[in-house]
């Protein structure tokens, strides 16, 4: 169920090209409802299918490079912080408990209020404020891991502090990193697409799904489907992706299972 | 425990500060200067941004304007916006009450749901309640707010018509936004609720009581509860956090003059002052419920008082 739902959305935002011309912006016809053009146009003709799956596409890329910044900002902390120790630690987790000081997504609007509004600096924000929990899981595991035997034998080997971090720390983070990244991806897509919604991210005529979804929303009562399969993509993307990471975390964590 | 009270108050005040640097910094990590944000258009004279400069204090070092921020903030002045020249101060205070109450109703919603469905599926645990409730919650986590409430307008206001469209004022406008804004939370609550009994309930100690023939209600309100409420208390913090905002959302869609909208409204045209007064004062009501967090966490947990 997980990996059918997740191939689904998946393929949907890859089989774009061949699947509908690339009329984002072509025909200049006018809000026929419903099917004729499956999901619909918009008030300027554009086929609503084809600019969601281009969105999707844009959407599902905004995520995954949000976690990705989110990533490297916050894994090179955590490792940092856990390894060192002492003011370095103090100091870095410091730093991240003061960006998780501000609720949801509120840092990211800030960012965005400081960078200006556009796609880039929407995933730069969102990546920047998810960092903080990912720095924290790694410096957990790193802790975690800092005394263990085998680490002493690398040192008594003559690693480098470099190697050991990349070599042999590194690779025990990846369990709860992949789960939380997956379920990362998720968030921040909702995120990009709500502040693309709110006219902070994708700015037009790009189709990302949240800028859509805003496009849609003063001619609710005439086009009601301009809403609301932007949406539902969203709802049924994410959910695949929320799938997949609750699986992941079962597989990856045996403990959990009841 | 009166001691643990105190030392997470006296921990809030370096965070308020700290926050209050951030806010303070925003303005100056614009790339630009800040006097030509100040005055407002693009075509200024070097004489006029001189004489801004002065006006606003920021030919001053950086240290001195930020105290005299601070300062400013404690006697309840915090600037003015840049567009409508009202004191932010006013603007806040007139949002406020439409704020908290779209804040409150959602809360208690999402607790209210989210705690019953969530206790319910996991002591019926794997017959249909328990699957419905747990479908309902992860489709509901993954649904976008904003999808959500254009639907709930959509569907209850226009078709049906049973609730206004938009606007502030009155219990009626608040039923669909804090059906939005609640229901999400609930779910996430579901799931974590339900865990978090579940893993109690597995507890050596919930055997023991059983075998000591204590009646099943009395273990669960007693024991069960107690003690898988501490980590759901965390999160129902950090959902009144989601909730703050989520409520920007839900604001800008149903047209509530609350203060979400003005911050969104604030950073689209970059009106600074309204912007960082925003943010400051949302952190830090936020500040003060995970403090509400942790004082409770003491009350329920003794462990946690010996720190």
């Amino acid at each position: 169920m997980i990996l059918g739902l997740v191939i689904l959305s998946a393929l949907g935002a890859d089989v774009l090209s061949p699947h509908d011309p690339l009329a984002v912006e072509a025909n200049d016809r006018f809000l026929p409802p419903g099917p004729g053009h499956v999901f619909g146009t918009d008030i300027l003709g554009r086929d609503i299918l084809s600019r969601m799956l281009f969105g999707g596409r844009l959407s599902l890329v905004t995520g995954i490079i949000s976690v990705s910044f989110a990533l490297i900002i916050g894994v090179p902390m955590g490792i940092l912080s856990g390894f060192y120790g002492g003011l370095a630690d103090r100091l870095i987790m410091r730093v991240a408990d003061l960006m998780l000081t501000f609720p949801g997504i509120l840092l990211a609007l800030v960012i965005v209020a400081v960078l200006g509004p556009s796609l880039m600096n929407a995933m730069i924000a969102v990546g920047i404020s998810a960092s903080p929990t990912y720095a924290r899981v790694v410096r957990a595991t790193t802790l975690a891991n800092k005394t263990e035997a085998y680490i002493e034998a690398a040192r008594a080997l003559g690693c480098s502090t470099l190697r050991i971090m990349v070599k042999h720390i590194l690779p025990n983070t990846m369990a709860p990193l992949i789960v939380l990244g997956t379920l990362g991806v998720a968030g921040a897509m909702i995120s990009a697409a709500a502040l693309s919604f709110l006219g902070l991210g994708a700015q037009p005529p790009e189709p990302e799904w949240g800028a859509l979804l805003s496009e849609g929303r003063s001619y609710l009562r005439v086009a009601w489907w301009m809403t609301a399969f932007p949406g539902l993509a969203i709802m049924v993307t994410v959910l695949a992706i929320n799938l997949l990471g609750d699986g992941l975390r079962d597989a990856l964590d045996p403990r959990l299972r009841y | 425990m009166l001691a643990y009270i105190a030392k997470r108050l006296l921990l809030t005040i370096p965070t308020m500060f700290a926050i209050s640097l951030v806010v303070f910094l925003m303005l100056h990590a614009v790339p630009g200067d800040p006097a030509i944000i100040f005055a407002g258009d693009r075509n200024v004279t070097p004489e006029r941004l001189a004489v801004v400069r002065r006006d606003m204090g920021l030919d001053r070092p950086l240290a001195v304007q930020y105290v005299d921020y601070v300062t400013r903030i404690f006697r309840g002045n915090m600037g003015r916006s840049l567009y409508s020249r009202i004191p932010v101060t006013r603007e806040i205070g007139n949002r406020i009450s439409s704020s908290a109450e779209l804040a409150m109703a959602a809360f208690a919603l999402a607790a209210t749901l989210g705690i019953v469905l969530g206790v319910v599926s996991a002591l019926w645990r794997s017959t249909w309640i328990d699957v419905a409730a747990m479908t309902f919650a992860i489709t509901g986590v993954s649904m976008p707010i904003f999808w959500l409430a254009s639907m709930l307008i959509f569907v209850f206001a226009i078709s049906l018509g049973w609730f206004p469209v938009t606007g502030g004022g009155g219990l009626h406008r608040l039923v669909l936004p804090a059906l939005a804004l609640g229901l999400i939370s609930s779910a996430t609550l579901a799931r974590l609720v339900r865990s978090s009994v579940l893993e109690v309930l597995s507890l050596p100690f919930v055997t023991t009581a059983r075998s000591k023939g204590l009646a099943e209600i009395k273990i669960l309100a007693r024991h069960v509860m107690k003690n898988a409420f501490i980590p759901v208390i965390t999160v129902m913090g950090l959902q009144f956090g989601t909730l703050l905002s989520g409520a920007v959302i839900t604001e800008t869609v149903f047209a509530r003059p609350g203060m979400g909208k003005l911050l969104i409204d604030a950073i689209l045209i970059k009106d600074f002052p309204v912007i960082q007064a925003v943010v400051l004062f949302v952190s830090l009501v936020y500040v003060l419920i995970n403090l509400l967090v942790d004082v409770s966490y003491a009350l329920l947990d003794p462990r946690i008082r010996f720190d």
